[in-house]
């Protein structure tokens, strides 16, 4: 393939593209409002994980260590659970500084005057890296010496994980579908183009065209409308996520943010790029009907 | 140049588009395939081209056994055999220099060689002053004329025309006949498939009669219906 025929490839996929007009625009529409559907799903997904994963990292394990233990106690109890798996920080808040907190945080509330003994033990506040541990090490550190009381979040933690689980299965699965339902609308999109050309296609068979000669402008075809198709996308993606965002805003303040926690260059980047290759392998498949006859 | 050695085409549903076709077509010849409609004109010269395949025997042109070309070489075996059609077949959005220029422009041919050739067959046709115009605004036999020129634009030894004046008038296809028996008397050997008797008969060729898929006839300075019919 010399540059001459890029050169004219590119050059007659443009005209294509104007001369078709109205097909083109349909495509171009097509493919933006499919790839904004699942751009805007993924978002969804995506930001729906970031939250339940959030609330997931807010999860601890107060560890209360039993009155009386020595320094040298408490100390090698640090050292036992920080030896356990999963562990992701571990910090010791001493007796009198969780009783300070405590005053502080209710003492409006509640007259603790009267309490005269620091009620409040030494507490390990433990981390877990991946909170589906946090009720397996619950157990584990109960079982230690010098250990009074553990506290987890129990029902609350199971119930978020299998949230965040079904988010990723049901997620995963319909983006799934609605990657392969978009693929199948562009490119059949894109056949429509190609079809309109069949007459086209088969007088350069005719008169000599190699295979790559013919498809190559309508392979450039189909990857400009594909890449135009994404910028739509991401158009009507980027305005749909930002009212999203006010909407949420305002519904939902508690929830710090709704954001995906994407990029924003990679994510409609990927869009675009998705539209170029549904966009050349619908019109490769396409054609490639054509070029057999 | 052409030749056929006991060629059969089976469609399916057990139809039989040739049966046993053996024929020779020598350089420079010009020849017409006569014969009813769906008696196998078309097919034979599908084959030629490499259209269609035979399902049996072996079809060469220019030396080399077309049926056994690989996908890939199909395109080089076709920019040595011009076609031309009942129906033009020329591109609606492109003016008749662009139709014509396009055969050339598709073998990669170099820009320069390109202006100076699409003069050269517009000339040869007698249509260069209507280089600009679109199929729509061409009569159907400058229509012709300008496939006729993109079929030679190529400089192919070989000219195939599939009823080439059945959708013209009488003296318009006239007109066409003598077109392409110029070309011939230049070197290239024109095989013309066609049902004008008029015009078979007063070119006074070589002429190959199929009847039902079968070489019925096949004289040099032919007519169209055997002498003792007509």
């Amino acid at each position: 393939m010399s540059l001459r025929n890029l050169e004219y490839a590119v050059a007659e996929s443009v005209i294509g593209i104007r001369r078709n007009g109205l097909m083109s625009l349909a495509s171009i529409t097509t493919t933006g409002l499919s790839l904004a559907v699942l751009g805007g799903f993924v978002l969804l997904i995506l930001g729906l994980r970031n939250v339940v994963q959030t609330q997931l990292d807010k999860f601890e394990i107060a560890v209360y260590v039993q009155k009386g233990s020595s320094d040298a106690d408490t100390a090698d109890l640090s050292s036992r659970i920080q030896a356990l798996r999963h562990v992701k920080s571990l910090e010791l808040i001493p007796a009198e500084v969780g009783w300070g907190r405590l005053k502080e945080h209710l003492g409006s509330q509640v007259d603790l005057s009267g309490v005269e003994e620091n009620p409040v033990p030494d507490t390990f506040r433990v981390k877990v890296d991946n909170p589906r541990y946090t009720l397996t090490m619950a157990r584990a550190v109960r079982k230690m010496p010098g250990v009074e009381e553990v506290i987890e979040g129990g029902q609350v933690v199971r119930q978020v994980i299998r949230f965040a689980d079904l988010v990723k299965l049901v997620g995963g699965c319909s983006a799934g579908v609605l990657f392969l339902v978009t693929a199948f609308i562009v490119s059949n999109t894109i056949r429509l183009t190609v079809y309109a050309r069949r007459r086209e296609i088969r007088i350069m068979q005719l008169v000599g065209a190699t295979n790559w000669f013919i498809r190559l402008p309508l392979v450039f075809e189909g990857t400009i409308l594909g890449a135009l198709g994404g910028g739509i996308a991401c158009l009507l993606v980027f305005g749909a996520s930002r009212y999203v965002a006010q909407v949420v805003k305002q519904m939902m303040p508690l929830l710090e943010q709704f954001s995906s926690g994407v990029d924003p260059t990679q994510f409609f980047g990927s869009l675009v790029l998705l539209g170029c290759m549904v966009g050349a392998f619908g019109s490769l498949i396409s054609i490639r009907r054509f070029l057999k006859a | 140049m052409i030749e056929f050695r006991n060629v059969w085409v089976s469609y399916p549903n057990d139809i039989q588009a040739l049966r046993d076709v053996t024929l020779r077509i020598e350089k420079g010849e010009f020849a017409f395939v006569v014969g009813p409609t769906g008696t196998g004109k078309s097919t034979l010269l599908k084959l030629i081209y490499r259209e269609e395949t035979p399902t049996q025997g072996k079809v060469i042109v220019a030396g080399q056994d077309v049926t056994r070309l690989k996908g890939g070489r199909i395109p080089r075996l076709r920019r040595g055999i011009g076609v031309v059609f009942q129906d033009f077949r020329l591109l609606p959005q492109k003016t008749a220099w662009e139709n014509v220029a396009f055969a050339l422009y598709v073998t990669g041919a170099p820009r320069k060689d390109i202006r100076a050739r699409v003069p050269e067959v517009l000339d040869l046709v007698g249509l260069r002053e209507r280089a600009d115009a679109y199929p729509h605004q061409l009569s159907g036999g400058e229509q012709q004329r300008i496939s006729i020129a993109r079929a030679l634009v190529n400089n192919p030894p070989i000219l195939l025309a599939d009823e080439p004046t059945g959708n013209l008038d009488p003296d318009t296809s006239w007109d066409i006949i003598q077109l392409l028996s110029r070309i011939n008397i230049r070197g290239t050997t024109v095989v013309v498939a066609s049902h004008d008797q008029h015009i078979v008969d007063r070119m006074n060729k070589r002429v190959i009669a199929l009847d039902r898929g079968a070489v019925a006839r096949d004289e040099a300075k032919g007519r169209y219906y055997e002498l003792a019919k007509s």
